[in-house]
């Protein structure tokens, strides 16, 4: 079960983006609210969000964690494991919008700080949609195939460690396919990139 | 070595007399021979499964191939990291066994790090070309006949892998970069640009691999073969990845179609064809028929286009020999005159820089000139961090301008892209220098009518001095389409007689020299009133000579409006479009009587500032604090008016009423305040309230900054003088910075736990060689109890609490 890489077609929800902006849904005002929606279109048009997902079988056997079949990956801790219980198969789904939009918040950071953490929350809420489209894939394909998804789990989570973040991309061959790439930091270029894992479990 | 044969036969194909089957997929062998998962590399099954290799290898020999690639993709010492070998024995093994299984040539394979190159990533240029120079210099010793790098998706990456061969082998390189659906690489990169910097640069063969399937490739090879200097190369997949009902990614396109397809991509002018991914020895060998069926040599497709060419990572700007067309270039990166922009350069910080590159894309510059001639500076460092700077933030190809060659080549080394480098005199000693490293970096170049004896008054003598650098250039290695000629405009105040003589001479450069032509426009104004109406009446008489290049300031709206009257006139601007956009502002404006900002401050003016810090109005906030100044000094009005209103604005954040969008936005109102009080009283004013710096970075290890970003910029406009010394920062850096300025305050950013450690290790070296200064750190895993275990004096939980922090200890 897999899919992409392909185009997520998303919007900026903006609700989310006040969210991520600690106005906690309220409107801006004014001048500020003309900005945020100045910094929505562009974002819009800047990023070009796409995915992707390629699922694995789980071999439980392995002393550290949750062993992904025919990968590198090892999946450990007790939280993902509990996340995966009657599973049969996980999904690696990774999105991104691009280097465009990574350029552009590189550049308003430079020109104009307000203008950059406005993009910078619109980004991320489109960022989300696409978790979410890709997700949605997923339980589509699940559904065909009668599995039933879990909830997206990322790197990072609980004590999934966020250093696996370089071998869940390698697994998948997010650099190729989506050109997303994993700093010794362990975070995610472009940043505006949502990698995570889904169990799929029998209906 | 190849055998005299094969030797001969590269020769041919180098010189595009010959065609060149290269192999196909070998990952796809690799895993149908069930071989994928025995190790995280897969080059290292040269060590371990040598005689699988060597017989995978060989079915492609048996198929046609005339070269094979060695298994060698990932065999960079970053890959290798943590495996029992090194680059040397991979290619050393690689090599013999593609010899072994016969291939009559042997192409050492170099792909990507797999890391990304600074400053998106980590990993700098010089440190990129070090990786690929080991890997290079293991091909040739391991008796590689030619290299392939494959699978760029990053053109810098390309580029510094490309440099690397052509430095440290004599090997022939050929370079493929992979491109998306939509035509371009995930860096932005399209084929023609892709085309134009690597064959500039000196590859031997450019071209396309991965990617796509034929089909797809043949018009991306037709992009490239007008900018392409050298022969095309073309590897595609088997068409696009389908998944397959059991899961796997098949590729559909099979072995005949396959070649039918590369039909297109041979007519289009590619002389070294293969496959990538999906592509099996069926592929090649029905490759190899269709090669020797038909008469492909003579199908020479669009073929290269002389033209003046120049690149970013992103974009390309074309001027075709007796094409019409021309391009605009900024001349405001240059501290010459611009006191802000010279202490900014100085001091390492390019956000002014990038500022004004992007005002002057906006107001239609193509192509930025960037020049950081402070005296004192070491300009190369300078110029290579602007250039760098600047091309992680905008898309504009840059004209490298210095007159110091060692900044020149600082800066076109780690060019994302095709530099036009001014400039070159005529002068001995300068076309011995510039000349070649113009050459070596594959660059236009300006060149400058001047020589020994100064600048003739004529426009003969000007030409007779152009002739001569175009000579010297056509000798060290450039192309007449390479070379731009500046006739060096002068004052009309003092060298009035020579105005008509610089026209006739940019006419005869083109006309008798078939060169492109450059000017710095705004000199003929010098000691003249209102220069701009000047300049713009001498610009369009230029550009009826046929200037292709002026030199301007984009944001000067006679220029503008010149250059958008000219496009209309030479056909540039198809349908008047551009025209009558450009014309709407100049409409709007008029029907309005009076531009923004001026009749909006109405009441009392220190309300009305007052109001317009809260509301984060920028345009009020200034036009308020100029009509404070009639009647105020600057300290009161600081003092009296902008700081309650700021501490208002912290009132409202803490009290949770405002949040970081108002509150920065009160911050930029503030700004456009204190930025009309510095005006008024000259650079060292006195408003200013804390003249000793603070010092901010990110520690080492970290490269996520915008936290630290929006502190700097709160602190700024809350009147603090702010030294930032970007991320990934060095402990000792920060001591020496703090040291140097004699900074009271040092704030440090950590967002990763990984780099805490980093944070901790700074302030220990603070306290030790700097004990009087106070510590304020902040980050994403920080919390007061551990910053203050980490030995800080002060946790920041956000931007706001780093203001009350310095206004704590510093106010």
């Amino acid at each position: 079960m897999r899919f992409g890489p392909e185009d997520l077609p998303c919007a900026v929800d903006a609700r989310r983006a006040r969210v991520y902006l600690g106005q906690h849904g309220h409107p801006l005002d004014g001048e500020l609210e003309a900005r945020f929606e100045a910094a929505v279109r562009d974002c819009e048009s800047t990023a070009r969000p796409r995915g992707m997902g390629r699922s694995f079988a789980l071999d439980r056997s392995h002393a550290d964690g949750i062993a992904l079949v025919h990968s590198p990956l090892i999946l450990t801790g007790r939280n993902i494991a509990r996340h995966l219980e009657g599973c049969t198969l996980t999904c690696l789904i990774a999105v991104t919008l691009g280097m465009e939009s990574e350029r552009t918040i590189a550049r308003l950071q430079a020109t104009n700080p307000l203008d950059a953490l406005l993009f910078d929350a619109c980004a991320s809420s489109i960022a989300e949609e696409a978790a979410q489209a890709a997700s949605r894939r997923i339980a589509g394909l699940a559904d065909q195939a009668g599995l039933v998804p879990t909830k997206r789990f990322s790197p990072g989570f609980g004590d999934l460690p966020l250093d696996l973040q370089g071998t869940f991309l390698q697994t998948i061959d997010a650099g190729k396919q989506l050109g997303i790439h994993a700093g010794p930091s362990h975070l995610m270029t472009p940043a505006k990139s949502v990698t995570a894992i889904v169990g799929l479990k029998p209906r | 070595m190849a055998n005299t044969c094969a030797s001969e036969f590269l020769d041919r194909v180098l010189h595009g007399q010959g065609l060149m089957l290269a192999d196909g997929g070998m990952g796809t062998l690799i895993q149908q021979a069930g071989l994928a998962h025995v190790h995280d590399v897969p080059d290292l099954l040269n060590l371990t499964h040598a005689n699988e290799i060597r017989d995978l290898q060989h079915r492609y020999v048996e198929a046609g191939s005339d070269c094979i690639a060695t298994n060698t993709f990932s065999s960079n010492r970053l890959k290798l990291a943590g495996t029992d070998t090194n680059v040397e024995e991979l290619y050393i093994a690689a090599a013999r066994i593609a010899r072994e299984a016969g291939a009559p040539l042997v192409a050492g394979d170099i792909g990507p790090t797999g890391s990304l190159l600074a400053p998106l990533g980590q990993l700098s240029f010089e440190d990129a070309y070090d990786v690929f120079a080991e890997q290079a210099r293991a091909a040739q010793a391991a008796g590689c006949d030619l290299i392939f790098l494959e699978t760029f998706a990053d053109l810098l990456e390309a580029k510094a892998a490309l440099l690397a061969c052509l430095e440290n082998t004599s090997l022939p390189v050929f370079a493929t970069m992979t491109f998306g659906e939509d035509g371009r690489t995930f860096m932005g990169t399209t084929p023609a640009i892709a085309a134009t910097t690597l064959s500039a640069l000196g590859a031997s063969a450019v071209g396309v691999n991965c990617s796509l399937g034929p089909t797809e490739i043949a018009p991306l090879v037709t992009q490239m073969a007008s900018f392409a200097r050298c022969p095309l190369m073309a590897q595609p997949n088997a068409g696009l990845p389908r998944i397959a009902e059991d899961g796997t990614t098949v590729y559909d396109v099979d072995a005949e179609t396959f070649a039918r397809s590369m039909a297109d991509i041979l007519q289009a002018g590619a002389r070294v064809v293969g496959g990538c991914c999906g592509t099996t020895p069926e592929h090649i060998a029905a490759l190899r028929r269709l090669l020797d069926e038909g008469n492909w040599l003579q199908e020479s497709g669009p073929g290269y286009r002389p033209s003046f060419v120049m690149t970013s990572a992103q974009e390309l700007v074309e001027l075709a020999p007796g094409g019409s067309k021309l391009a605009v270039v900024g001349e405001r990166i240059n501290p010459t005159g611009k006191p802000r922009l010279k202490e900014a350069l100085a001091s390492g910080a390019y956000d002014l820089a990038v500022s004004e590159a992007v005002a002057q894309v906006e107001a239609g510059a193509d192509i930025l000139d960037i020049n950081a001639g402070v005296p004192g500076i070491d300009e190369p460092r300078v110029l290579r961090e602007l250039t760098e700077r600047l091309q992680a933030t905008v898309s504009a190809p840059l004209q490298i301008d210095s007159s110091n060659p060692d900044a020149l080549e600082a800066a076109c080394r780690s060019y994302a892209g095709r530099p036009l480098v001014n400039s070159v005199t005529g002068k001995a000693e300068s076309l011995a220098t510039v000349l070649p490293l113009a050459a070596r970096y594959g660059a236009t170049i300006v060149g400058l009518t001047l020589d020994e004896t100064g600048i003739p008054p004529t426009a003969k003598a000007r030409l007779a001095i152009a002739e001569r650098i175009i000579d010297a250039a056509l000798g060290a290695g450039l192309r007449l389409e390479d070379i731009a000629i500046d006739c060096l405009v002068m004052a009309a105040a003092t060298n009035q007689p020579e105005i008509p003589e610089i026209l006739e001479a940019v006419r005869l450069c083109k006309e008798r020299l078939g060169v492109r032509t450059v000017l710095g426009v705004s000199n003929v104004s010098f000691g003249l009133p209102v220069r701009p109406v000047l300049n713009a009446s001498f610009l369009t008489a230029a550009l009826a000579c046929g200037l292709d290049l002026p030199i301007i300031n984009p944001l000067d709206g006679r220029y503008r409006d010149a250059i958008a009257a000219f496009k209309v006139i030479n056909g540039q601007d198809a349908g008047c479009l551009g025209y009558v956009e450009s014309m709407q502002d100049a409409v709007s404006a008029s029907a309005n009587g009076s531009p923004s900002g001026e009749a909006s401050a109405s009441g009392e003016p220190a309300a009305v500032l007052h109001d317009a810090i809260l509301t984060g109005q920028r345009d009020t906030a200034a036009e308020a604090t100029r009509q404070l100044l009639a009647a105020h000094d600057a300290i009161t009005i600081a003092g009296d008016v902008l700081a309650p209103a700021l501490d208002e604005v912290g009132l409202r954040y803490d009290e949770g009423s405002y949040f970081l969008p108002q509150l920065m936005a009160a911050a930029e109102a503030a700004k456009s305040a204190f930025d009309v009080l510095a005006e008024a009283n000259g650079p060292a004013d006195a408003t200013q309230r804390n003249s000793l710096p603070i010092i901010l970075a990110t520690v080492e290890g970290d490269i996520h900054d915008i936290g630290k970003n929006i502190v700097k910029m709160l602190l700024e406009n809350y009147g603090f003088t702010v030294i930032d010394l970007g991320r990934d920062v060095a402990p000792q850096v920060v001591v020496d910075a703090t040291l140097d300025a004699n900074a009271p305050l040092v704030g440090l950013s950590a967002l990763m736990t990984t780099t805490l450690p980093a944070m901790e290790r700074t302030i220990a070296l603070l306290r030790a060689q700097a004990p009087q200064t106070a510590i304020m750190v902040g980050g994403a895993v920080l919390t007061e109890d551990y910053a203050l275990s980490l030995g800080a004096d002060h946790y920041a939980a956000d931007a706001a609490a780093s203001v009350r922090i310095a206004q704590q200890l510093l106010a």
